[in-house]
């Protein structure tokens, strides 16, 4: 490991030792007549959103290296897109288990076919096939796969608007920029925190997709000799 | 030049179909079991539940369209026409838009089979807006078919691609799906809610222009082995 | 090759510090909030806040079945399995990988020699 990354290891070991800190020190959301319960279950929040950020992210990465790797053919913009799609897939599975746990005080459901929650788990189901077809696709199977991320990609503003075009149950894209200053800071800590998790697994991911590529190169040269 | 490769791969597509006729019977049959099967489970009482009509009529299209995909795409694995497709001095957008058409015109047939059937079955009103009803049949089937066509030529080398197709396809062309079965339903209604069907006809069009852009870009990186 | 395992291992710890920060917070916070004084009230009337729904419609028995505490802990729990178990598996991978490729390596040098 590149000793480049140590700073961005400790920064984020800091970070989340706060973190939990700052949560309890965050405002009670204000809403009418809600019960001590809900108020509570709303410090959710504070990771489920940052996750779904991370996993928007994750999915542009994909898209955009694989969009590379099918017309450029770089191999390493291939290597990153995997490890990418399979943060996906992990982020996207903390964002559709926490939001259900939230939604089960908030709303009293643990789920509700909407447009956000149909489209995230769509987003979620794309990359998912990404990592089948990645698996057991046989010959060609990454450039099927950088199709579908590219496609999940196409996806990502979507699932983001569609909480504004139709009206749903979920909190719509205006909360983020109107929240109040006490939460600003905590939430936009945590969203940091986050991202630098994210940088730190997809590096170490995508090296291990590096390694197997040696892997392949090595098993070449001895089959050659 | 675009349109005219476009038109002959169109026209080799339905020459070849029209002589043998495979495809388009077992399509048709597939859909009409489909149609049954739901129509038998969702019986309540004697009688199949009215508002199914819209969601078992886009399901079977759905199935019966995954089903035609991979057999006309088989047809060509078999007699190594991708091949000399691939070899001929044509863009391979045209050759990807003849496809398409072929693919989008077989599944208008199964649908111009399935439309009655449905109207008989679960008493729906296909005769009240005609026009909207055709209007959302074509724009979500070009829309599932354009992801549809550019995942089977890619699978078509491809190990299970049988099963991949789903796989792939499925989680991409649901919103259409969606999209298609929302507005069918508000034009199945006791008093039709045509505005309504054509803001869910302006989004198909919009899923249609994304799809079709993307799989035109796609195409060629991907076809390039 | 012990610089990726040592990467690894740096992740975990990162992970694992992770886990003890949030528990310990956790456990030391008060036990319910108390309620927001009727003044802000009327602000949050206009703010997005609002999208949040109370359930003052439910009976009370039935919000109290599931505790938020349990619900809030369980989730940040959840998260954080699921961040320690990827980062196992992506290390077991890794592992794998370097012994092959030092195996790998073996047989190539002594083809070499």
């Amino acid at each position: 490991m590149k000793s480049c990354y140590l700073p961005a290891v400790l920064l984020a070991m800091a970070m989340f030792a706060v973190a939990p800190f700052r949560l309890m020190g965050a405002p009670d959301i204000l809403v009418a007549n809600a019960t001590p319960g809900v108020l509570l279950s709303y410090k959710i929040f504070y990771y489920h959103v940052p996750s779904a950020m991370v996993m928007f992210l994750s999915a542009f990465v994909c898209g955009v290296a694989s969009a590379v790797y099918l017309f450029k053919n770089r191999l390493a913009a291939d290597r990153l897109a995997a490890a990418a799609a399979e943060l996906v897939v992990v982020f996207g599975l903390i964002v559709l288990v926490t939001g259900p746990i939230w939604a089960r005080k908030a709303w009293g459901v643990w789920w509700q076919w909407d447009a956000r929650l149909t489209s995230t788990l769509l987003l979620w189901m794309i990359f998912m096939a990404y990592l089948l077809v990645r698996r057991f696709g046989g010959q060609g199977a990454e450039k099927l796969s950088a199709a579908m991320a590219v496609f999940g990609m196409a996806n990502v503003p979507f699932v983001y608007v569609s909480v504004n075009i139709w009206r749903t149950i979920h909190p719509t894209t205006q909360v983020i920029p109107t929240l109040a200053p006490g939460m600003r800071g905590v939430f936009w800590f945590c969203v940091l925190s986050f991202v630098v998790l994210f940088g730190l697994l997809l590096a170490l991911r995508a090296r291990l997709e590096q390694r197997r590529a040696d892997v392949e190169r090595l098993y070449l040269l001895a089959d050659e000799e | 030049m675009f349109l005219r490769v476009a038109w002959l791969v169109m026209r080799k597509d339905l020459t070849v179909e029209v002589r043998s006729r495979e495809v388009i019977y077992t399509t048709i049959f597939f859909a009409v079991a489909c149609v049954l099967v739901f129509a038998f489970a969702l019986v309540r009482e004697g009688r199949p539940l009215e508002d199914a009509a819209a969601g078992i009529m886009w399901i079977s299209v759905a199935f019966a369209g995954t089903l035609a995909l991979g057999r006309t795409f088989e047809r060509e694995r078999h007699s190594e026409t991708l091949r000399a497709l691939m070899l001929a001095p044509a863009s391979r957008p045209a050759i990807y838009v003849g496809k398409l058409l072929g693919i989008v015109l077989l599944l208008l047939v199964v649908e111009a089979v399935l439309v009655p059937l449905i109207g008989l079955l679960f008493h729906a009103p296909i005769a009240s807006r005609p026009l909207e009803l055709a209007g959302l049949l074509v724009l979500g089937t070009i829309g599932f078919s354009a992801v549809g066509t550019l995942f089977a030529a890619m699978l078509v080398r491809a190990r299970s691609r049988d099963v991949m197709l789903p796989v792939l396809l499925y989680p991409i062309t649901i919103p259409v799906i969606i999209a298609g079965v929302r507005g069918t339903a508000a034009l199945f209604e006791v008093e039709p809610a045509v505005d309504l069907a054509q803001m869910w006809m302006a989004l198909l069009a919009f899923f249609d222009i994304v799809f079709v852009t993307l799989s035109l870009w796609t195409f060629e990186p991907l076809m390039t082995e | 090759m012990r610089r990726s395992s040592r990467s690894v291992l740096m992740t975990s710890v990162v992970a694992a510090w992770l886990l003890c920060g949030p528990v310990a917070g956790l456990a030391a916070q008060p036990a319910t909030p108390a309620p927001s004084p009727s003044a802000p009230v009327g602000q949050a009337a206009q703010n997005p806040q609002d999208q949040f729904v109370p359930i003052k419609t439910l009976p009370q028995s039935q919000s109290e079945q599931l505790p938020a505490q349990t619900l809030v802990m369980g989730a940040y729990a959840f998260v954080w399995a699921v961040l320690l178990v990827y980062v196992w598996t992506v290390w077991r991978r890794l592992l794998k990988v370097e012994k092959e490729i030092r195996a790998l390596a073996g047989r190539l040098g002594e083809k070499g020699a």
